[in-house]
């Protein structure tokens, strides 16, 4: 008799536990009211684009005593990166900043660097941004000048290690840069063509 | 049923919950950026040619300057250039007459020029009488073996140009002991047996220099001599050199 009261106390306790375990993993339907949502995301990612002129060209007849001439390249970028954007400048080698005639002949870049620009001697190469600290730019091209101490240039440098001509923090359309390119050469540097590519990089903020 | 409700609930907290962050993933995804984004530029310098070339120790006109004597008398004189050129092909640098139909000195007769000596060729001593001609240092046989014109068995100054003229030199080899413009005459055979060419015509200039390259600041001393006797006519006998500098 005992054990069977202690079966029926059992028997009342699984039962019990049955409907408990019930209540706690299936959800009960009450006569409420019942919502659910929906998260409707657009997702507008923000774009980039930049431009520049292409090609820069630096007409040169020297003098033994040597001339300077310089153009400006101008670079656009638009963004909808409520950010801004960070532009870069660097040449498109790794390896050399000089310009080449493709024949063993080099027009070395200046050796003054952006931290600390300065004259653009004879027979050198280099790059003015008024958007950087210490350059102060021609206002228009030059051709054959006298070379000026009034100018500041320094060396592009190497891909790899830009440096950064501007940034911004909102967005922007075609923000235009302009950057100046020039060379100083006397009669030593041997006649040509001397090119160099140079890169613009433009990053979101 | 008091504690079923409040387990609904939570279950409907913790479904808000999760979708409140859902939300904030997709939200957070929406600044989303693109990549870096470049360009580049094509970077030209376009150096020109330049030539430059002067002549500065007779300035307007080299005077020969002499007394003759029956037998003969040799006179020369000397007149300094200077050029350059930052043409990477280099330069030549040519000697004529501007005249295209005679080198000869012209006055009350003609003094006639040397023979002339063809590329390569070598140059002979002033040996007739009443004849002029030119040398030139450096020796431009030695620079170009087809275009110049031998003056020397070898590049020696003090072997192959004329006497009167001590050989010093400034940087690059321009003689300078002469006085400027004038002549140095002497009765007897030249010193060390120069030789000289004859001026070609205008038409057939000949070079006395020459770089395949671009050259700094060059000099080259051309020397002019003259051998007469009393068979002209006294008097100012005359007539123009051309030098020409060409980018090769």
């Amino acid at each position: 008799m005992k054990i069977k009261l202690n079966h029926d106390i059992y028997l009342v306790a699984s039962s019990f536990l049955v409907v408990i375990l019930t209540f706690l993993f299936f959800k009960p339907v009450f006569a409420t009211v019942s919502s659910t949502s929906t998260v409707i995301t657009v997702n507008v990612n923000s774009v980039l684009s930049i431009n520049s002129s292409g090609s820069v060209t630096i007409n040169v007849t020297p003098l033994p005593s040597g001339v300077q001439s310089a153009n400006s390249d101008n670079v656009s970028v638009s963004t909808s990166n409520t950010n801004g954007y960070t532009l870069q400048l660097s040449n498109a080698s790794s390896s050399t900043t000089s310009l080449s005639d493709g024949s063993s002949h080099y027009i070395l870049a200046t050796p003054s660097v952006y931290t600390s620009p300065g004259i653009l001697n004879a027979n050198y190469w280099g790059f003015c941004s008024t958007t950087l600290a210490g350059f102060v730019c021609p206002s228009g091209p030059l051709t054959n000048q006298t070379i000026s101490s009034s100018y500041n240039f320094a060396k592009v440098p190497v891909l790899g290690s830009p440096v950064s001509l501007k940034v911004t923090n909102t967005t922007s359309a075609n923000d235009a840069t302009t950057v100046w390119y020039a060379a100083s050469l006397d009669t030593s540097q041997p006649s040509g063509n001397y090119t160099g590519v140079v890169m613009y990089t433009a990053t979101p903020n | 049923m008091i504690i079923s409700r409040t387990f609904s609930r939570n279950i409907n907290s913790a479904i808000l919950v999760l979708s409140v962050l859902l939300s904030a993933v997709f939200i957070s995804g929406a600044s989303a950026t693109v990549a870096t984004s470049s360009t580049s530029t094509l970077i030209t310098a376009n150096l020109s040619s330049v030539l430059f070339l002067s002549s500065s120790n007779c300035g307007s006109a080299c005077n020969l300057n002499f007394t003759p004597t029956g037998t003969g008398t040799y006179c020369t004189v000397y007149d300094n250039l200077s050029y350059f050129t930052n043409n990477s092909g280099g330069y030549n640098l040519y000697i004529s007459d501007n005249s295209s139909s005679t080198a000869a000195l012209i006055g009350a007769s003609t003094i006639p020029s040397t023979a002339t000596v063809s590329g390569g060729g070598s140059a002979s001593a002033l040996s007739s009488a009443n004849t002029w001609g030119y040398s030139a240092y450096p020796d431009p046989y030695s620079l170009s073996s087809t275009n110049g014109v031998k003056f020397g068995s070898t590049v020696n100054a003090s072997t192959n140009y004329p006497s009167g003229v001590t050989l010093g030199t400034l940087s690059g080899g321009l003689q300078t002991t002469a006085t400027t413009g004038t002549s140095s005459c002497g009765t007897s055979s030249l010193t060390g047996s120069p030789t000289f060419a004859g001026i070609p015509l205008y038409s057939a200039p000949q070079v006395i220099s020459y770089s395949a390259s671009q050259v700094a600041t060059t000099y080259s001393t051309v020397f002019y001599g003259i051998y007469a006797n009393t068979a002209k006519p006294s008097g100012a006998y005359t007539t123009t050199v051309v030098y020409t500098i060409v980018a090769t």
